[in-house]
């Protein structure tokens, strides 16, 4: 059995391995704003925005190393050092943050509510209940042969997840000009911590390849906004070429757990579909972009007859790359709460000065682009907050209008007798 | 009993020491979970020795199958002198305990029955020290044994039932070059390629025109877990190149790793009805996934499209009581349709034993022919797998018969249908100057 795999497979994987990270076209060392990072002027205002986003990094250290590190011989050892450590202290300072949200304390806010709550005086039933009566969904006895909090979507809950990916894509495609990318699942630690995701330590959320069969440095892929980052590293485009708008559709993969009571059930999973918007703008654009990003997004749940809020984020929420984010919450009336369904973020410059995603001014200086991101359509919850919204008292869900012509003409998800009920077997015999 | 330990230690020195989380013998089952108890059908197949005696040789598998007959007789031994051990042992218990109501009368009958007692009690001791291991080594290696040959699986050379079109003569560079040149493809390795343009279009197409295609054939859509554990990996015998993930909180002791196969696998489909059992009403099951396989590949093996570890895929998987053959002839003459309305030369072939996965009892392949290597690719595949998926992974179902209630395991029929990268691949160095979206295509890039 395994000393099969003892043998073929780590023949095969050190050669895998050898070649993994050949051809990835990311610059040696991120090129950061150092003139303004080191800049004596801007410590207060620095410690002010990291303290603000509840954020690690010490500018104050990153000063002192740059001050040491101009007082010593270029050519020394120390020098080198010196120089590493300062470059991993400045890694570590978050993006700025958006004025007007520098300005929120520990709540978000809200900028609008869209669509009417669903009528209360019907008695809705969670997701879950709903699931396990139509036969849609299995996420029980999996530990053992998936991984713990694994799930099966199944009959036509599933043709439900392949029409809301259509649907979403063909928006973007034929009424955005978005590019479509397929991109890949398995990435170098590398390109996922350019875009300013943790890998390592206790309570990352990234999963990596065993180190021993496949090289130390290859992770699975949270979202595609980490790949279609690393498809744009090291590339120079033109001005004309910007807004460079990409959409990937991927499965995202997630290590993290949670034990919290609202978070049961598919509401949080270690993988999930997910319909992905990426974009490369000049700077002086990408705030405009965002709420381009932020329309096509409330349009789209708009279309589905969701009720749900658009959130402006507060700076302890933006994580370390993003300068402003958005978080769209659908109401799920069987659990009685806002859930996040949806986001998008503008990360200024952080992510292509680390990843080196540059473009030409019509005059042929080179500048760094800014990058932006959002979810178009992330099923797990997109699924909860239909199946609730749309439950009917007869057991059946409703499918939003907008969805039939994607769902082959059917309108409604009904028991699905074709799935057998499975029965444990506990004894051999 | 001496012989015997003797015998023991020889058979566990003869067989290389593996680790197994399919099977878990008792001296383990307190560390390690046993997920499944696999059902043993070695007896079934002793009855037909030349048949597996043939089976092996065609498919040129490197295992000793006259070894694997001795080393299951030592054990039957083993197990026979265990068995007989405990009931000996229990006996004589049983009986201690009767005679101790009137001991005064028995005292010398009870004291030679202690002594008898703790003699046998002795030597349940000594066999027990390596009886584990003999059993593990012993079913390890009748696990490694290969499925049935299904009788139209060719013995020497593969057998092409049907052809759609002519084959292509013209002459083509690789694909690899004409994707880069038409923008189609930015590869970097075989774990990371990104398809662009019409090729990522493309890829959505093709998927949702098989899928459309197949829904109406009576299929229902799953869609699946990307993960498995080792005991599903070993239990579809596909160890060696499935990928596993690092796990912080592992401990040293766990067999049952985490693996990342992909949603429209074999093994995720496995991992669904891994040790469950159904209702025979719901056979035959038909089932459809789309989604990624990820596999480790080879760095010998050319940068091509034919070799990717992530492979964007259409797989079926059926579950069937009886007429599996019915059922592939079905599916296959579908999906032949299905491949025909694309109007691309292919060819339908039936791989000899020695071209199979140890699975497999037969494996249909749909190949498209690659005019730069001037040989014949697999764009998809359909496989019986009979019933040794099912008694590996205790997938059962519940079958009424005029004595009773019998559980019965069936017979599964699963394939990748439909292999996007490799079918791109043979397209572009088809016809280089055809649209790669045709009308027919365009009107599935969304629906």
């Amino acid at each position: 059995m395994f000393d099969k795999l003892g043998k073929t497979a780590i023949a095969a994987i050190r050669n895998f391995h050898a070649t993994s990270t050949c051809r990835w076209n990311i610059p040696k060392q991120a090129e950061l704003d150092i003139n303004y990072l080191c800049n004596p002027n801007n410590l207060s205002c620095i410690e002010k925005n990291i303290a603000n986003r509840k954020g690690v990094g010490d500018i104050r250290l990153a000063q002192e190393l740059k001050t040491r590190l101009d007082k010593t011989d270029a050519s020394s050892n120390e020098y080198i050092e010196l120089k590493e450590q300062l470059y991993h202290e400045l890694l570590r300072i978050p993006n700025g943050t958006h004025p007007e949200v520098a300005e929120l304390k520990e709540d978000p806010k809200v900028v609008k509510l869209v669509n009417k709550k669903p009528y209360e005086g019907f008695k809705y039933l969670e997701f879950h209940e709903i699931a396990k009566r139509l036969k849609v969904v299995r996420t029980e006895q999996l530990g053992n042969v998936c991984g713990n909090r694994s799930y099966y979507i199944l009959g036509e809950m599933a043709e439900l997840e392949h029409a809301l990916v259509n649907y979403f894509l063909e928006n973007l495609v034929v009424n955005h000009g978005f590019e479509l990318v397929s991109v890949p699942d398995i990435l170098p630690r590398d390109v996922i911590e350019r875009c300013g995701m943790n890998t390592r330590g206790d309570r990352n959320q990234v999963y990596t390849l065993d180190p021993n069969l496949h090289g130390p440095d290859l992770c699975l892929s949270g979202t595609s906004e980490m790949a279609l980052a690393g498809f744009l590293s090291g590339k120079v485009l033109k001005e004309e070429e910007l807004p460079k708008k990409l959409a990937a559709v991927s499965r995202c993969f997630r290590a993290e757990t949670s034990s919290v009571s609202e978070e049961r059930g598919i509401y949080r999973v270690h993988e999930f579909t997910k319909v992905e918007m990426f974009l490369a703008t000049i700077p002086d654009t990408s705030e405009k972009h965002l709420k381009e990003i932020l329309t096509i997004q409330e349009k789209s749940f708009e279309s589905l007859g969701l009720h749900f809020q658009v959130l402006d984020m507060p700076p302890h929420e933006l994580g370390a790359p993003a300068y402003r984010k958005y978080d769209i919450e659908a109401w799920m009336p069987g659990r009685k709460m806002f859930g996040e369904i949806s986001s998008c973020s503008d990360c200024t410059d952080y992510q292509s000065r680390r990843l080196g995603i540059k473009y030409v001014t019509k005059f042929g200086h080179k500048r760094f682009v800014h990058t932006l991101n959002g979810t178009a359509c992330a099923i797990p919850r997109l699924l909860i907050a239909l199946t609730e919204t749309f439950q009917h008292e007869k057991g059946y869900i409703n499918i939003p209008l907008v969805l039939h012509k994607y769902m082959r003409g059917k309108t409604t998800i009904s028991k699905q007798k074709q799935i057998p009920e499975l029965k444990l077997i506990k004894h051999k015999k | 009993m001496k012989m015997l330990k003797h015998n023991c230690i020889y058979i566990m020195q003869t067989f290389k020491r593996c680790y197994s989380a399919l099977y878990i013998t008792g001296n383990k089952a307190q560390e390690t979970f046993a997920v499944v108890t696999p059902y043993i059908d070695f007896e079934e197949r002793l009855n037909k020795k030349n048949e597996l005696v043939t089976n092996i040789a065609a498919r040129n598998y490197p295992l000793d199958i006259q070894k694997v007959f001795e080393t299951w007789d030592f054990f039957q031994t083993v197990d026979d002198q265990r068995k007989k051990l405990e009931e000996t042992r229990a006996y004589i218990g049983q009986k201690i305990s009767t005679l101790m109501k009137e001991y005064s009368k028995n005292e010398e009958e009870i004291k030679k029955l202690k002594l008898h007692f703790q003699l046998v009690k002795e030597d349940l001791k000594n066999l027990k020290e390596h009886y584990y291991e003999v059993e593990e080594q012993t079913m390890l290696k009748v696990l490694d044994i290969p499925n049935v040959l299904h009788p139209k699986t060719p013995l020497k050379d593969e057998v092409v039932i049907c052809q759609y079109l002519e084959k292509p003569d013209t002459t083509s560079e690789n694909h690899m070059v004409i994707a880069e040149s038409l923008g189609y493809l930015e590869y970097i390795n075989k774990t990371t390629s990104f398809f662009k343009g019409d090729a990522s279009l493309f890829e959505q197409a093709i998927l949702n025109y098989f899928r459309s295609c197949i829904i109406d054939s009576g299929f229902t859509v799953f869609c699946n877990s990307s993960f498995c554990r080792s005991v599903v990996a070993e239990g579809c015998a596909e160890v060696s190149n499935v990928f596993t993930i690092a796990e912080l909180d592992c401990s040293k002791e766990n067999l049952n790793h985490l693996h990342f196969c992909g949603s429209s696998t074999i093994l995720s489909f496995m991992a669904y009805f891994t040790k469950h059992a159904i209702s025979n009403i719901h056979l035959p099951l038909k089932y459809l996934s789309i989604g990624k396989r990820y596999r480790v590949q080879d760095s010998e093996k050319t940068d091509s499209l034919f070799n990717l570890s992530q492979e964007s895929t259409l797989s079926v998987f059926l579950a069937t009581a009886e007429n599996e053959l019915l059922e592939l002839d079905q599916i296959l003459k579908d999906v032949k349709s299905y491949y025909e309305r694309l109007g691309y030369h292919f060819r339908i072939v039936l791989l000899p034993a020695n071209k199979i996965d140890k699975s497999e009892s037969l494996h249909v392949s749909i190949q498209m022919y690659s005019n730069y290597l001037n040989q014949y690719v697999e764009v998809g595949n359909l496989s019986s797998f009979d019933s040794y998926l099912s008694k590996r992974l205790l997938f059962t179902y519940n079958h009424q018969s005029p004595e009773g209630k019998q559980r019965k395991f069936p017979k599964i029929i699963a394939g990748t249908v439909l292999n996007v990268p490799k079918l791109l691949g043979c397209i572009l160095e088809n016809n280089v100057d055809k649209k790669l979206l045709s009308p027919m295509l365009n009107k599935y890039i969304f629906h």
